[in-house]
């Protein structure tokens, strides 16, 4: 069973998980800036935070009164893009939330972090808690948020707890509460458990949940910056892009945009699972080559060859050894590829590994987690799912190829949320590069005819 | 006022007013299900996609405002690809058992097909199994099978009747509508689910295998149930058997909406309840010759001056047009002077709107328009006690009772019966089996149901509305002016009549 | 010839000996089995009718001796000549919804068109072979249910093919908890 088959399963049953089992050693090639003191005992703990140099942005900005403007165009100027898959500027996203205060503003921390292939944020939430409410204190402060929730993942529990202890720590150290470090702000943090469906990792999908009801992402417009939790003006982020905001007060904006390329800047942790020697999270300056990747993770396991990766977590589409020749990880060159660099969940395949499958694998996924709402999602999932099923259990019609081509594109584009074009798009994907693997599944059940 | 363009057609319509029905009102259909005027808009069966000028994604109309210079396109290929497969993925998991299915003939999904559809389905793998002829108690029966999820019934249960006693449940193509643990719904406006709903799902247990809907014509009407004076449409096949009322769309009234309790009534108009044909003392007789008996009784009381003797008990749910002629000929043309009737002011004095919603406490449609006509010919109304009384002491010895319908006046009608004895000729004008029972020794004479009347109604705001009428399901049974007209004819034959009707008698 | 003529018309029984000669022709020729009779020895002779022929019609069944009829009223839209009456109820089987507590044709109305049998969706309605039906009473012409699916003539082989084989090939993907009801 593949890895991607393994977190899939993982992720269909609820289950309460315990602290992380990752080497998390630096290797050469990485460039640590989040997860700096990854390694430090006792990091996920105030005190020792605060011994690495930690609240150090915080107090930086409330203490002088910061501008909001200011602190926005910092933001801005390092052109940090965000980390949950989209990779919208962080600084525009700021900027939208009306400057007026009639309404109360809300800023959420999306760690709901369910795609397939991604656990990045889950070394955050355990180890750096702190670097996540520091940077969400100071966005809040920029937003003029007074309230602000962090909705983790349901079957984060260990994560739950210790992102629980760390606000309570913030709470006594006074970086959270009423008229923080006397600045006049005041400012109160929750944690949200999720209950375990992955649309609640949606940006809307996430404020309907939080809002009580069923996880169904909303109608854009209006948009969460306009209309959001509780229909004022919301701010949703994913965690690391929370957890850059210290570095990038701390070390300004220019010192972040050194890193990277001019539209990709800094640095994106890597989920890197699938057939590689060291599966594992790793910080990688945007820009560099996919071979960097590969080499810090030991590797193809077992010296087999390289066949192709799904760059951004499972609902990127495909990408064929060849094409990684010469891409870099930054979001335009997987973009050029025609795929995307998504939340960073990087998922090796080796030769010996069946496309069909994959594709079958992720469709069980997209099925089950679909939530119901739009039509060509609820309904195109199972018959993606279908189809490809017939194509397994050798029972497919020649034109089945077609039909499954043409299912996935009258789902794509055509919903609320994106879930539709993360299954949509994927199989469009692999049907164009491997199209040889669902011909030969084809020539396998020729001869055998079925009525459904 | 806004300058929208579809399909390159400019057309003038309010700004902010939603794109599908701004389409609509200028002709050109945007298929959808998931959308509907009164309901908040909810976006998800992505059947009404567009084509917006600058904008390479298609989008949906129904989240669409006009504004000045929208540009959209439902014409183009992109378009009607998007729509045909949009329905196609509403299909693969419908089990299509249109001949069983009540909704067959009005069913969105039959409509669109017909017009948007792939004809040839590719889908031949299993459908998805779900319960079918789901119990949701007195009123509802749900397919679950059958249901597209657009969730126009969770939304009206949520925003409307306010009881959120409808939801959606699981996710994915395993979804389901339901109440929680398939608890029956109770409220009164549940069976607006039914209407409301595109496809199949929700069915009416009323209506349950009754009738296919496209034997039934359809008349507007207005609801008498209450004094709220909802709009509807009276559904019928061939005159002779009324179905189901249906709400008709009036924003000032009832909006897209009508209660259970309203639509319960008509079971008052079929043959069953009906009286249908005139009857003195359990001999049935034509109409026509139990007006000659009236007229003959009236006859001598006016001939002899004694017109206060006669007694006229009205019901406030006769239409005006129905009151101006009672009053007309009795008051004004003979100077009758004792009309009696509930307690009419009171009435409309404690009307309250029971449940906030439609439903409201004074059960006659027509109240204020009954005080407007006391006022307008200068009636002084009497209350039943004292008709009572004067039957008692036998002051009246020709009573007309005039209109209850169903069982209203029960109480009322029930002690007018009791006080009647063999002095006083008594003549009920009534459509009802059961009112005409109750006053075993009057003279029946059948009047229209409420919703065969052609007349207007006056309702609790003070709202006139018209009835159109059209509907006759009796030969017999004559409207309250027509048997006026005959009554006046009959009452003004010369005597030699009189003495051949006598000599018949 | 004038007189001829006038002879003829005035003795028409020249005409009358003409018309008996061919009717003579016919007896003789009749009797020795020259021409072909047009009559038959009905009923111990009777006619064969094209397979196509449309008699009293016939309701079907599903193997369990359940009337096939869903009532979907369709034979009764279709009708032109609005003879079929039908009123609709909840199965007594928990497994069906629907199906006909009443269905009744109105023979004299009838005028075999087979609309009926074209509109049916679940083959429940045949035109029969059967076309000897005679009563006393038209009221008697309102045949129901019993006549028109177990009358003794169908001997009851009239099986719908809607019904006849299952012909869902049931495969193992989906497995579901729900009971389908029909």
């Amino acid at each position: 069973m593949s890895m991607t088959a393994s977190l899939i399963k993982k992720t269909s049953h609820h289950r309460n998980w315990g602290p992380m089992d990752l080497d998390l050693t630096a290797q050469p090639g990485e460039t640590r800036l989040l997860m700096e003191h990854v390694l430090v005992p006792g990091i996920e703990r105030i005190d020792t935070y605060e011994s690495k140099g930690g609240y150090q942005a915080l107090k930086k900005v409330l203490q002088s009164k910061m501008d909001r403007e200011q602190l926005i165009k910092e933001v801005q100027g390092s052109s940090v893009r965000g980390r949950g898959g989209a990779g919208f500027p962080t600084g525009n996203k700021w900027n939208f939330v009306p400057k007026t205060n009639d309404k109360p503003h809300y800023l959420l921390c999306n760690a709901d972090e369910s795609e397939p292939g991604t656990f990045k944020d889950r070394v955050l939430l355990e180890r750096l808690p702190h670097m996540m409410i520091e940077g969400m204190i100071i966005g809040s402060y920029a937003i003029q948020a007074a309230k602000s929730y962090v909705y983790i993942r349901g079957e984060y529990t260990y994560a739950a707890e210790i992102v629980e202890i760390a606000i309570q720590e913030a709470y006594n150290k006074g970086y959270l509460g009423k008229n923080i470090l006397g600045s006049g702000f005041s400012h109160d943090m929750y944690l949200h458990r999720g209950a375990g469906a992955y649309i609640c990792g949606e940006e809307t999908g996430l404020i309907s949940s939080l809002e009580g009801k069923k996880g169904w992402p909303k109608l854009k417009p209006p948009f969460p910056a306009v209309e959001g939790y509780l229909r004022c003006p919301t701010v949703v982020n994913n965690v690391e892009t929370l957890a850059c905001v210290p570095w990038i007060v701390n070390n300004g904006a220019a010192a972040y945009a050194k890193y990277g390329t001019p539209k990709s800047t800094g640095t994106k942790m890597f989920s890197v699972s699938g057939d590689v020697n060291r599966p594992g999270v790793y910080e990688i300056e945007c820009g560099k080559s996919l071979r960097t990747l590969l080499d810090a993770c030991g590797g193809i396991k077992g010296g087999r060859k390289l066949k192709a990766v799904i760059p951004g977590g499972s609902s990127a589409p495909i990408v064929t050894a060849k094409e990684c020749e010469d891409m870099t990880l930054d979001y335009e060159s997987i973009a050029s590829k025609g795929s995307m660099l998504g939340s960073g969940g990087m998922i090796f395949l080796d030769e010996t590994r069946d496309v069909v499958q994959v594709l079958k694998n992720l469709a069980e996924f997209y099925h089950d987690e679909s939530c119901g709402q739009c039509t060509p999602c609820r309904e195109g999932t199972g018959w993606v799912l279908k189809i490809l099923h017939s194509f397994t259990e050798k029972q497919a019609r020649a034109e089945d190829l077609k039909l499954l081509e043409a299912t996935s594109n009258n789902m794509i584009g055509r919903t609320i949320c994106v879930l539709a074009d993360s299954i949509a798009m994927p199989a469009l994907s692999y049907i164009q590069k491997f199209p040889e693997e669902f011909h030969a599944y084809l020539e396998k059940s020729q001869g055998s005819s079925f009525h459904g | 006022m806004a300058k929208i363009t579809i399909n390159g057609k400019e057309f003038d319509v309010d700004a902010g007013k939603n794109l599908v029905d701004a389409a609509e009102e200028n002709g050109i259909e945007i298929p959808h299900y998931c959308y509907h005027p009164g309901l908040s808009i909810a976006g998800q069966c992505r059947m009404c996609v567009v084509e917006q000028e600058g904008n390479p994604k298609l989008q949906i109309a129904c989240n669409m405002r006009c504004s000045e210079g929208l540009k959209v396109r439902t014409d183009t290929e992109k378009v009607q690809e998007a729509v045909k497969w949009n329905l196609e993925f509403h299909l693969i998991n419908h089990p299509i058992d249109c001949p069983i299915c009540d909704q067959a003939g009005e069913c969105g999904l039959q409509d669109y097909y017909m017009k948007y559809g792939k004809y040839q389905s590719e889908m031949r793998e299993e459908k998805v199994l779900k319960e079918k002829a789901v119990d949701l108690g007195e009123k509802i029966v749900l397919d679950k099978e059958r249901c597209i999820l657009c969730g126009r019934c969770v939304r009206f249960t949520q925003e409307i009747s306010k009881t959120a006693a409808l939801g959606i449940y699981n996710r994915g193509d395993r979804s389901v509508i339901g109440t929680v643990n398939d608890e029956p719904m109770t409220d009164n406006y549940q069976v607006n689910t039914v209407d409301i709903c595109p496809v199949g799902a929700l069915t009416s247990k009323d209506f349950r295998f009754e009738q296919r809907v496209w034997f039934l014509d359809e008349v507007e009407s207005i609801c008498g149930g209450c004094s709220k004076g909802c709009n509807i449409f009276v559904h019928h096949k061939s005159g002779k058997h009324i179905y189901r009322l249906k709400p008709r769309y009036n924003s000032q009234v009832n909006e897209h909406w009508m209660c259970d309790i309203g639509r319960d009534t008509y079971k008052n108009s079929n043959y069953d309840r009906r009286l249908t044909q005139a009857r003195l003392g359990g001999i049935e007789m034509p109409t026509a010759e139990a007006i000659q008996i009236w007229a003959a009784d009236l006859k001598t009381l006016v001939a002899m001056e004694q017109t206060d003797e006669i007694g006229i008990w009205l019901s406030p749910e006769l239409t005006n047009e129905e009151l101006e002629s009672v009053f007309k000929l009795f008051a004004k043309e003979w100077g009758i002077s004792k009309f009696f009737s509930e307690n009419v002011s009171a009435i409309v004095a404690q009307d309250e709107a029971i449940d906030g919603l439609l439903y409201r406490k004074d059960h006659y449609p027509n109240s204020a328009g009954f005080l407007q006509a006391t006022k307008t010919y200068k009636i002084k109304l009497d209350s039943t006690d004292s008709l009572v009384d004067q039957l008692d002491k036998t002051k009246i010895r020709h009573l007309i009772i005039f209109g209850p319908e169903a069982d209203r006046a029960k109480t009322d009608n029930s002690r007018i019966a009791n006080a009647l004895t063999h002095q006083t000729f008594s003549v009920l004008v009534t459509a009802q089996l059961s009112v005409a029972e109750s006053f075993p020794q009057a003279l029946g004479i059948p009047s229209l149901s409420h919703l065969e009347k052609s007349g207007s109604l006056t309702n609790h705001a003070g709202l006139t509305q018209e009835m159109k009428g059209g509907l006759k399901m009796f030969r017999e049974a004559l409207s309250t002016q027509d048997i006026l007209a005959k009554l006046e004819e009959e009452y003004r034959k010369p005597l030699d009549s009189d003495r051949k009707l006598e000599a018949r008698l | 010839m004038k007189l001829l003529d006038s002879l003829t018309r005035r003795f028409y029984f020249v005409t009358a000996l003409k018309g008996l000669v061919m009717t003579g022709r016919h007896f003789i020729f009749n009797l020795v089995g020259i021409t072909k009779r047009h009559t038959i020895q009905y009923p111990e002779q009777r006619r064969k009718y094209s397979n196509r022929f449309m008699g009293i019609h016939v309701l079907t069944k599903k193997p369990n001796n359940e009337i096939a009829c869903t009532a979907c009223m369709l034979c009764a839209t279709n009708c032109p000549a609005e003879c079929i009456h039908i009123v609709a109820a909840e199965s007594p089987n928990p497994k069906v919804e629907k199906y006909p507590a009443v269905y009744e044709i109105d023979l004299m109305r009838c005028v075999f068109c087979g609309f009926c049998e074209e509109a049916c969706p679940v083959d429940a309605i045949r035109m029969g072979r059967d076309y000897e039906y005679a009563e006393l009473s038209e009221r008697n012409f309102v045949v129901g249910i019993e006549y028109l699916m177990s009358r003794p003539a169908l001997k009851g082989r009239n099986v719908s093919i809607y019904h006849e084989t299952d012909k869902v090939v049931k495969s193992d993907f989906q497995v579901s908890d729900f009971k389908k009801a029909s």
